[in-house]
């Protein structure tokens, strides 16, 4: 189990679920989901512990300022924390004999992230939420691309990425300008 | 100077036929994802009858498929990926969920004698019966000269097959199919057998999908499972040609395929969201470089099918689309409001299938690879074909 459905009950706390709720949308651990919720089927999401709900008649802006870093402070931590398991994975196999971290495409790859995880940890807490969470987005893609095949069955850790990728598409405010 | 692909009237009209079926593949996208072992309220949809008439060979078939006057010869690579890009647009889980011959069929085809094709595609001839293409194993991805399913003779007429295959499409409900294995340690003795899924000591688990949940991935599990000599493919070919020859020349045909479906997808995540928000920004550059991804992958499909070995233009293909799918699903979620994510359960559905096509058929990195080989193997100026 990866931190993303304890981080989001923490990054929550305390907060009015309907009054904040994008459109009466929202993602939520299984424990806090509120009565009269309607749960919208989604396997992923279910065995990350979490729920896609629509809440009637809410119609709030989504996850702003400090919550919103807060958020990507958590999706960065399952982001180094499915990295760490992907630089398992490549030491152990290997491709025509040779293991694949040291196939130049595969390090390359593994720099970009490294880099863009750095650099995403350095982001002021104001940073603009939509185009942050976006990077984390990409950057967790990058990842769950090391696992090849293996990374796009359920069962797998790395599905906390697409996890983390739908939990941010539902609570972060898009940018105005669409598209991003 | 830009070259553009042009389909003839013949294509023109299966494109335009199959466009018609993607509507109706649509109403049924979301029931297969939900359980995609659930087919049978969706084997009667109109594009499952057009891909099973365009896969199976003439003889096995009543007669050639047709679309209105046009008369067209099963198994070319460009049919299919006509019909793929326009029922992809309806929904790809569905192109991935329809029953037949698909991938084992394309090998049969390159390897099989005419008694083999018979058995194989009677084994499919209902209609409602599912292959695979055991190829994958657990622990070794892309590496097919690596693989160690071994097949070991034990009679002149009988051999054992043991091993263990992951991440084969059909994998746990299909009846039949073909399973890559060695009898010796040398790349030659990578050979493919006709296999059936009821054989003793032939076990198999589904394996709970991402997206693309049509394609029903699944690990399959043998251990000393029969075959007869006579279902070995390619006895009649010379030895070079029996294995891994004919599974390069599959993953060929199929790479354009996986490109035509990211092509479909991407145009379909486009028009869902231009019905939403028909100004909105991005929506004109992307539907422009996906239709340039069509024309790459027409161009491949017509590379395939002049030379089968040609791996260059599929390759290119299937690396732009891919990642052109999975960027223009970023674009769509990030150009609608939150809740287009429940008021639109295909697009959501979609965000998940884009992602398997990275991983079909063969991941961009290695992809890269055969680009690169590819170009610098045509610029040199006395290479050997």
């Amino acid at each position: 189990m990866t931190v993303l459905a304890p981080g989001l009950t923490d990054v929550l706390a305390g907060l009015d679920i309907a009054a904040t709720a994008p459109r009466g949308v929202a993602v939520l651990p299984v424990a806090e989901v509120p009565d009269g919720a309607q749960i919208v089927p989604n396997n992923l999401a279910a065995r990350e512990g979490l729920a896609l709900v629509r809440i009637p008649g809410a119609d709030g802006p989504g996850l702003v300022g400090a919550r919103a870093a807060a958020l990507a402070e958590v999706r960065l931590t399952v982001l180094r924390q499915m990295l760490e398991l992907a630089v398992a994975r490549l030491a152990g196999r290997s491709f025509a004999g040779v293991p694949l971290i040291d196939q130049q495409l595969v390090t390359g790859a593994l720099a970009d992230v490294v880099t863009g995880v750095e650099l995403a940890s350095s982001l002021a807490d104001d940073a603009p939420a939509a185009a942050r969470h976006e990077w984390l987005t990409e950057a967790g893609w990058t990842v769950t691309k090391f696992f090849g095949a293996e990374g796009y069955i359920a069962d797998h850790p790395v599905r906390s990425l697409y996890v983390s990728t739908l939990v941010a598409d539902v609570w972060i405010a898009r940018d105005p300008e669409g598209g991003w | 100077m830009v070259s553009v692909f042009e389909l003839d009237d013949s294509f023109r009209a299966l494109r335009g036929a199959s466009a018609e079926m993607a509507a109706e593949l649509r109403e049924h996208a979301l029931a297969v994802d939900a359980d995609p072992y659930d087919m049978k309220p969706h084997l009667d949809v109109a594009a499952f009858r057009l891909i099973r008439e365009f896969m199976i060979p003439r003889r096995f078939a009543g007669g050639p498929p047709r679309i209105g006057r046009h008369e067209f010869e099963p198994g070319t690579c460009l049919q299919g990926i006509v019909w793929s890009v326009e029922l992809a647009y309806g929904d790809p889980g569905m192109v991935l969920a329809a029953p037949g011959s698909s991938l084992a069929g394309v090998l049969v085809d390159q390897l099989g004698d005419a008694a083999q094709q018979e058995h194989f595609y009677g084994a499919l001839a209902d209609g409602a019966t599912w292959s695979f293409f055991g190829m994958t194993e657990p622990g070794r991805g892309n590496d097919a000269a690596g693989l160690e399913t071994a097949l070991r003779r034990e009679s002149p007429d009988l051999y054992r097959l043991t091993g263990t295959k992951k991440y084969i499409g059909n994998g746990s409900r299909g009846a039949i199919g073909v399973v890559f294995a060695r009898t010796g340690s040398g790349p030659l003795s990578i050979r493919a057998a006709i296999v059936e899924a009821g054989t003793p000591g032939f076990e198999t688990t589904p394996l709970d999908m991402v997206g693309l949940r049509g394609a029903c991935l699944g690990e399959m599990r043998m251990r000393d499972v029969p075959v007869p000599a006579e279902m070995l493919l390619g006895q009649h070919l010379p030895a070079t040609r029996r294995g891994l020859w004919g599974a390069v020349r599959v993953f060929n045909t199929m790479r354009a395929h996986v490109a035509a479906l990211a092509v479909g997808t991407g145009l379909a995540l486009v028009d869902l969201v231009r019905a939403e928000r028909p100004l909105v920004p991005g929506a004109d550059d992307l539907a422009a470089r996906l239709e340039a991804c069509r024309q790459l992958v027409y161009t491949a499909a017509a590379a395939v099918d002049r030379d089968r070995n040609a791996a260059g233009p599929s390759s290119v293909a299937k690396a732009a689309a891919a990642a052109l799918g999975h960027e223009v699903s970023r674009w769509a979620v990030r150009s609608l409001p939150p809740e287009a994510i429940v008021a639109h359960p295909l697009l959501e559905k979609w965000t998940r299938d884009v992602c398997s096509f990275e991983f079909m058929e063969g991941t961009t990195d290695i992809q890269r690879q055969h680009i690169a080989k590819a170009y610098l193997k045509g610029r040199r100026p006395h290479s050997k074909g």
